[in-house]
């Protein structure tokens, strides 16, 4: 009985925890593909999968790790199945500027959104883990499966690019600078 | 250190990533307050960190999924609402223990959502159980689950009632056809005054305005208004609710 309950509880407990990291799985999703349909499936094949095969994830302090993880697996998949003879890295996806677009693009981050998909797919999976999920540098590695080297090299590049895209805007409240932070304050 | 190629790119976004040491943090700050350039190439850096977070800041999955349709208070109230229901199952003259081994597998994989007002043991018991898929294994696991409730229930003298409530694709297990399904229900049904048969009146409404064919359903099935407003009204009378 014991066991059947804590066997139960912790069923329970993983599907709340699924539940809680839905929006940032698909966060994650969108930002990788750029379609609220995609990111839906993936999201749901993803989930689909965790819940299925939640005993084999032994650590639960890894669960984000090891949620992307299959979330990664999942867009693999799905990038196999459309471009089979593509590196799925060097795969820009080309944000077509149509006259449509243009009046979409009304905010800001319309804008960055289309400067992310100029990105290659690994670089665009690279920096919305660090920034968008606050992935450390080692937890992309594991999620990829890529070393750490590849990690940073992908991120500054990524970084890199966006800046020279986005030099002309500037956000409200957003810049950071070292010597404003290391103030006194009596 | 003033020259700007003394730090790498990679250096600058391990930085703002806080992946640098102590030491290195403190060597890069003591450079950037003498190196503006240096200053600017963090500050563009911070700046696209911020931009790309502001991107998706208002990004939300568009459809509800049952996953994320798994409403609770709180871990604790799920774990003890979950451990009231099966410690009461437990108590219903022993079948669980006994069966144990049989079902505990079934039980834990097919409940995807349950909340109870924690009866007392004398106050009778109300269960409303909503299905809705077509899963054949699981209607296979809800009629053993309710068979034994039932038939312990009857033994123990134990006031119990079953509502079984059907919707979406769960509105097959009421079909009237000569299934196995289909006959244990019946069989059930005659033997258990008890246990009440109820199918989603929106469920088949949807089916009717998508032109798809509308299953007969049981006799003994009656149609209300809708799940959902099964679920809250019988919530709110004290029902114990398990979703499969």
């Amino acid at each position: 009985m014991k066991t059947l309950l804590l066997s139960y509880c912790k069923s329970r407990q993983f599907k709340e925890q699924l539940a809680n990291n839905r929006t940032r799985l698909y966060r994650i999703a969108y930002s990788w593909s750029h379609s609220h349909d995609i990111a839906d499936d993936l999201v749901q094949d993803a989930m689909g999968k965790a819940l299925k095969n939640y005993k084999q994830l032994r650590d639960h302090g890894a669960l984000n790790s090891w949620l992307f993880g299959i979330l990664n697996n999942c867009w693999r998949d799905y990038l196999r199945q459309r471009h089979d003879f593509d590196n799925i890295d060097d795969i820009v996806l080309i944000s077509h500027d149509t006259p449509d677009k243009h009046f979409e693009r009304q905010d800001l981050s319309r804008i960055i959104q289309d400067h992310m998909e100029q990105l290659n797919i690994g670089q665009r999976q690279v920096i919305s883990l660090v920034d968008l999920h606050g992935c450390t540098y080692e937890e992309v590695s594991q999620i990829l499966s890529i070393p750490i080297g590849t990690v940073m090299s992908r991120l500054s590049r990524a970084r890199k690019q966006l800046a020279e895209a986005l030099i002309e805007y500037k956000p409200v409240n957003t810049v950071h600078n070292p010597k404003n932070t290391l103030r006194s304050v009596v | 250190m003033k020259n700007k190629s003394h730090f790498s790119d990679e250096f600058l976004n391990a930085y703002l990533d806080n992946e640098l040491t102590h030491a290195d943090k403190i060597r890069l700050l003591d450079a950037v307050r003498e190196d503006e350039q240096l200053d600017q190439r963090l500050c563009q850096l911070q700046r696209v960190h911020n931009m790309v977070q502001l991107a998706y800041n208002d990004v939300y999955p568009t459809t509800d999924s049952q996953t994320h349709r798994h409403k609770s208070n709180s871990k604790i109230t799920r774990f003890a609402t979950a451990a009231t229901v099966l410690l009461f199952l437990g108590g219903l003259g022993g079948w669980f223990t006994h069966h144990y081994f049989n079902t505990q597998s079934g039980l834990t994989e097919i409940v995807q959502e349950l909340h109870t007002n924690s009866p007392a043991s004398n106050t009778p018991w109300k269960l409303l159980v909503q299905v809705s898929n077509r899963d054949v294994r699981r209607f296979g696991i809800l009629m053993d689950e309710t068979e034994r409730l039932l038939k312990t229930a009857a033994q123990n003298n134990e006031q119990l009632t079953i509502q079984i409530l059907a919707n979406a694709q769960g509105i097959e297990l009421l079909k009237d056809d000569q299934s196995p399904t289909a006959l244990r229900i019946k069989q059930l049904r005659r033997q258990y005054n008890n246990l009440l048969l109820t199918a989603c009146g929106q469920s088949l409404e949807k089916l009717r305005s998508q032109n798809r064919p509308v299953p007969k359903l049981l006799e003994e099935a009656h149609i209300v208004q809708s799940a959902i407003q099964q679920v809250i009204e019988k919530h709110r009378l004290g029902w114990t609710y398990i979703k499969i």
